[in-house]
């Protein structure tokens, strides 16, 4: 079993991104579990054909200590790809990390941690140690990044490098850095900056996604592009970036790099 | 009064911030402390207390109510958890109800002020006690007397002194104060209050109607400085240690409250030691 997280800047894409790799390895006759680790719940939503799946964390706030099962938290969307989603409390109360940390250990409970391939998708930023918990030991191993060439962006990016830095030096650890995902914003430049971004990281460029309009046009009926017109370009690349996770053998602990270092590489492609 | 410098402790000082707090508020006599956090934290410091008392020859139950949050009050925040606390406890209208924090509401940054706005019939007065912001025992005895004090309001001050921050957990505690009773009885000066050993809720009203504070030791010296800011009230560092402690602490007393001291001193000095 694969196990594959994707991290980045929040409104870059992940959930999108996820959501169109889920149904394309799915595509490949793969066994897919996508589990949302955001609060705001909408990882799957394209899978689920719009639907905002009951979370997890709903149910614990509604049932408190009554039991919970695997039927009433799994719903099987595009292509039979199970989705997940961990929830969390509203805005502003409580703590969300926590929540992750209680929604992993209720899905290991259940056993349903399976399949060929988990896609974790998770909240922007690994603002504490809940948000870090899809890296720790047993769950994913190959995280990815997904970033555009905007130096906010890279910024993020730089800042989980710290976070798997940190993570995959530990003894039992096995999360490595698996690649760079650049979803592009239309910047000049843009595939180029990612591209050493990711070398100077120790990682590589894993598949540049353009913009394209055709990814607005599949949210707005409610489908992943893969669903919406399988046949376009766009979908022909998120189809490459799944054969590429699958095909991926180069896992590293990343070199995160210093700000200076960072704002000068953005500022030498303009 | 005990003439070894060496303050008795039992071993409960070397605690946590929650516990200095609770070693106050559970000696006023009629109110109700939560403690805002898992049980463990309610329920090691009242076997704490308990044992204390048993151990100073005094049975005590002290009236500890936990909100006993769990995971999904962390996960969603503990603010529902004391909001329903603080109703059932209103509901038996203790004087007043006290709010101690832990470790945990503190991270997760429920609104305790938010909540504990709120009417409920008695009064309601917050004592931060997270124990890993870096606070001792100490800071929690300090945070309790400063919050508890600032309900009370100044008011004509008359020739009496408060006794401030008696060590309740201690082994001597009425023994030391029996000794500066009669210390000040030779001065002819009453205590107003006890703050905090034993008291009612509606006597802290009178904090601020003594004209010196006598503090039970100079750790307490940022209490006297707060309590000086509100009511004006100025304070004696620290109970009095040996002869020549004894002797000052009767010339400063005396000083205040414009006593000529000699006789009593006189006739201390003269005395054998």
């Amino acid at each position: 079993m694969k196990q594959i997280a994707l991290y980045g800047k929040g409104g870059i894409g992940k959930s999108t991104t996820s959501a169109n790799l889920s149904a394309a390895l799915s595509g490949m006759g793969l066994d897919i579990l996508q589990i949302g680790c955001d609060p705001k719940r909408d990882s799957t939503r394209m899978l689920m054909h719009g639907n905002f799946i009951p979370t997890v964390m709903d149910l614990v706030r509604v049932r408190g200590e009554a039991p919970i099962t695997l039927s009433e938290i799994e719903f099987t969307g595009f292509n039979g790809v199970r989705c997940v989603e961990a929830g969390g409390p509203e805005p502003g109360v409580g703590c969300a990390g926590r929540g992750i940390i209680a929604t992993f250990q209720l899905l290991e409970k259940f056993g349903a941690l399976k399949g060929d391939v988990i896609v974790y998708d998770v909240l922007g930023d690994v603002v504490c140690g809940g948000f870090a918990m899809p890296m720790r030991e047993g769950y994913a191993q190959d995280v990815y990044l997904v970033t555009s060439g905007e130096l906010m962006s890279l910024y993020a990016a730089n800042n989980i490098c710290k976070a798997i830095q940190r993570l995959s030096s530990r003894t039992k650890s096995t999360c490595r850095l698996a690649g760079v995902i650049c979803n592009a914003k239309d910047q000049p430049n843009e595939e180029e900056l990612v591209a050493e971004f990711a070398r100077r990281v120790n990682s590589s460029l894993i598949q540049f996604i353009p913009r394209s309009r055709v990814v607005q046009l599949a949210e707005l009926n409610r489908k992943t592009v893969i669903e919406y017109e399988p046949a376009s370009a766009q979908a022909q690349c998120y189809r490459n970036l799944a054969t590429r996770v699958m095909e991926n053998t180069r896992f590293t602990i990343p070199t995160p790099l210093e700000i200076d270092d960072l704002e000068s590489l953005a500022y030498s492609y303009i | 009064m005990i003439l070894n410098p060496l303050p008795i402790h039992t071993s409960r000082f070397g605690g946590c911030t929650l516990t200095g707090a609770l070693s106050v508020t559970t000696h006023i006599c009629n109110t109700a402390t939560i403690v805002h956090g898992p049980k463990g934290c309610t329920h090691h410091n009242f076997s704490l207390l308990h044992a204390t008392g048993l151990d100073n020859e005094t049975v005590t139950l002290p009236a500890l109510i936990s909100t006993a949050l769990c995971e999904s009050d962390i996960v969603f925040g503990g603010e529902g958890a004391l909001l329903r606390t603080l109703d059932a406890v209103a509901e038996r209208t203790p004087d007043a109800i006290f709010v101690l924090s832990t470790c945990i509401v503190d991270t997760i940054g429920d609104d305790v002020v938010a909540i504990c706005s709120r009417e409920y019939g008695v009064p309601v007065v917050i004592v931060p006690t997270a124990g890993f912001l870096g606070g001792t025992f100490q800071n929690g005895v300090a945070n309790a007397l400063c919050a508890i004090a600032g309900t009370a309001e100044p008011c004509p001050v008359n020739d009496c002194v408060n006794i401030i921050g008696e060590k309740n957990l201690e082994y001597e505690v009425e023994e030391n104060y029996a000794e500066v009773i009669r210390l000040l009885d030779m001065l002819g000066i009453p205590v107003n209050i006890r703050y905090v050993h034993d008291i009612t809720f509606d006597e802290i009203g009178t904090l601020g109607a003594a004209r010196l504070n006598i503090l039970r030791e100079p750790a307490l010296i940022p209490v006297g400085n707060y309590l000086t800011q509100r009511f004006g009230t100025p304070f004696i560092q620290t109970f009095p240690l040996g002869l020549s402690g004894t002797l000052s602490f009767l010339e400063t007393v005396a000083g205040t409250f414009g006593i000529d001291s000699s006789r009593v001193v006189g006739k201390r000095t003269t005395a054998p030691e």
